[in-house]
């Protein structure tokens, strides 16, 4: 990761923070309850967040702890095997025997058909 | 002009409502997620025998990126997973992928290439890749991205002890930088992204799966389908479907990607463009979720998504507005700003405290962020904007034809970022 120098990012960053300084300098000389008003909603607003969140993730839990009481919960990954037998434009997919190992395999299309076969490693 | 000074003052209203809630609600859900799961998970959970691993197969899906691709071989011989299969796809890319490829493929003994004659775009290579696919896992990278040799052994551990899991995406870092907007792409991944996700995956589910680095179980991807070649973004959509299956999927911190980002305004706006699409397709497809109870883990995900997107166009909307009426002298702050000063200002900070925990936050995975402590109000002040336009500009076409009936192919061209 390459990360340009400090010095850069700070010559970046200055400008952008002066215009912050500068919004609140106007905000506090022009609307000085602007301050009080915006840090009183921010933390007003965190903490109903914060407890709407702790209901939310609690009626979560509750849902996956009764659904484990009635089924028994989900104990392994479902057993589907993979079958690719048509692509998405329904042109039957063949694979040729040995597609699934070779190191290089080439996928043409043959008329309706998709093909799968093994072609030439170097 | 007061019916307009009106709409002005509820625009102010909305858009500063929207952003102190959305930053409250992402703030303390992000902040569970990382006192309780990323704390509270101890080491003992990764730690898994190597016999106990599952296979994995590594999907490579490239188009025209044979500048890059070598990197991303590189990155993944040095990955440490006992059973590892690397399947390179070139979807009949008219450069020297093939041959970057075949050039690795007697260095790596776990590499593979699938060689796909025809161009058929992102979805269609991954789909037909993952029919020779022996992994039980399917890992998709992409073909710019440089994976973490610890990566894949923090994905499969979540695999491995929760079976209900059918998704696992990891934390992708922008690595081609330099630029300024590379640098707010930082700020954007870091603050924004893995954010957001943290906080998604404490209200139980999420957007999506970075397309970047995204593991699938195999035999989820048989239960719910694979890749729809139809959807501009095709991770988004079978992010969604295999949630509404109620499997799990999962964000892994630990497994760290660095990618490539655009380097360029063209390269940002047509990738932002083919964001706002998809997400837009995904919630006409996926927009019965609201109807039906038993989805209702998915509600919160999907109404902050629709809620966002109605805010970007009004946030473009407003500051059109406000500078129209202060060229009229009506509605003006002392001629200078259109905007109450306050207002900016205090929308500006809660955007920052967001962006501040966001870094702050991923400063364990990547000890660099907190440097876009520097460059983050630049964020908010021109990105937003950027952002929002792009937004603006796909929804009307993409309501009017959500689907263009063939396949989405790649748009990316390296060449011009």
């Amino acid at each position: 990761m390459r990360r340009p120098p400090r010095w850069k990012l700070v010559a970046w960053g200055v400008p952008a923070w002066a215009i912050v300084a500068f919004l609140w300098f106007m905000a506090i000389r022009d609307q000085p309850a602007a301050l009080v008003i915006g840090l009183a909603a921010g933390l007003v607003a965190l903490a109903l967040a914060a407890g709407a969140i702790w209901a939310w993730v609690a009626h979560n839990r509750s849902l996956a702890r009764r659904r484990e009481a009635v089924r028994g919960g989900r104990r392994g990954a479902p057993d589907v095997p993979l079958v690719v037998a048509t692509d998405a434009r329904g042109r039957t997919v063949r694979i040729h025997p040995g597609a699934r190992e070779a190191r290089v395999v080439v996928a043409r299309v043959e008329g309706d058909d998709k093909v799968l076969a093994p072609g030439d490693a170097p | 002009m007061s019916t307009l000074n009106a709409i002005f003052q509820w625009l102010l209203l909305f858009i500063g409502l929207y952003v102190v809630v959305a930053a409250a609600i992402w703030i303390a859900s992000a902040m569970r997620f990382a006192l309780s799961r990323e704390r509270q998970t101890a080491e003992a959970f990764y730690d898994i025998p190597d016999d106990d691993l599952p296979p994995i197969t590594v999907l490579l899906p490239a188009y025209a990126e044979e500048r890059t691709i070598g990197a991303a071989l590189e990155a993944l011989r040095n990955v440490d997973y006992p059973d590892l299969e690397v399947l390179a796809i070139d979807d009949g890319s008219p450069d020297g992928t093939v041959d970057v490829v075949l050039a690795h493929l007697p260095r790596d003994p776990r590499l593979r290439l699938l060689r796909k004659e025809v161009n058929e775009g992102k979805a269609m290579a991954m789909n037909d890749a993952i029919a020779i696919a022996r992994g039980e896992v399917i890992v998709v990278i992409d073909a710019d991205a440089q994976i973490a040799p610890g990566a894949l052994r923090a994905i499969a551990a979540h695999f491995v002890r929760i079976p209900r899991v059918g998704g696992v995406t990891g934390n992708p870092r922008p690595i081609n930088l330099g630029s300024w907007l590379a640098e707010m792409q930082v700020v954007e991944f870091a603050a924004q992204v893995s954010l957001m996700r943290r906080a998604q995956v404490s209200w139980g589910r999420i957007l999506t799966m970075s397309g970047v680095v995204s593991a699938f179980r195999r035999s989820v991807l048989a239960d719910v389908g694979l890749f729809d070649p139809s959807m501009a973004t095709e991770d988004i959509e079978l992010t969604w479907r295999i949630q509404r299956r109620f499997y799990d999927v999962r964000y892994e911190p630990r497994a760290v990607v660095g990618m490539g980002v655009p380097t360029t305004l063209r390269g940002l706006i047509r990738q932002r463009l083919r964001w706002g699409r998809g997400l837009i397709q995904v919630l006409l497809r996926h927009g019965s979720i609201l109807l039906h109870w038993r989805n209702r883990r998915h509600w919160p995900v999907m109404i902050e998504a629709i809620i966002s997107l109605v805010w970007w166009h009004l946030l473009v909307v407003l500051i059109i507005l406000g500078f129209a009426l202060a060229a009229v002298d009506i509605g003006g702050y002392e001629n200078v700003s259109p905007f109450p000063w306050g207002w900016v200002a205090a929308v500006m900070t809660i955007a920052m405290a967001q962006l501040t925990a966001g870094l702050l936050i991923d400063r364990r995975y990547d000890p660099t962020a907190t440097d876009g402590l520097w460059p983050m109000p630049w964020y908010p002040i021109g990105y937003w904007f950027i952002v929002g336009c792009t937004t603006l500009a796909v929804t009307i076409p993409t309501l009017l034809k959500p689907r263009s009936g063939t396949n989405v192919t790649w748009k990316v061209d390296r060449s011009r970022e």
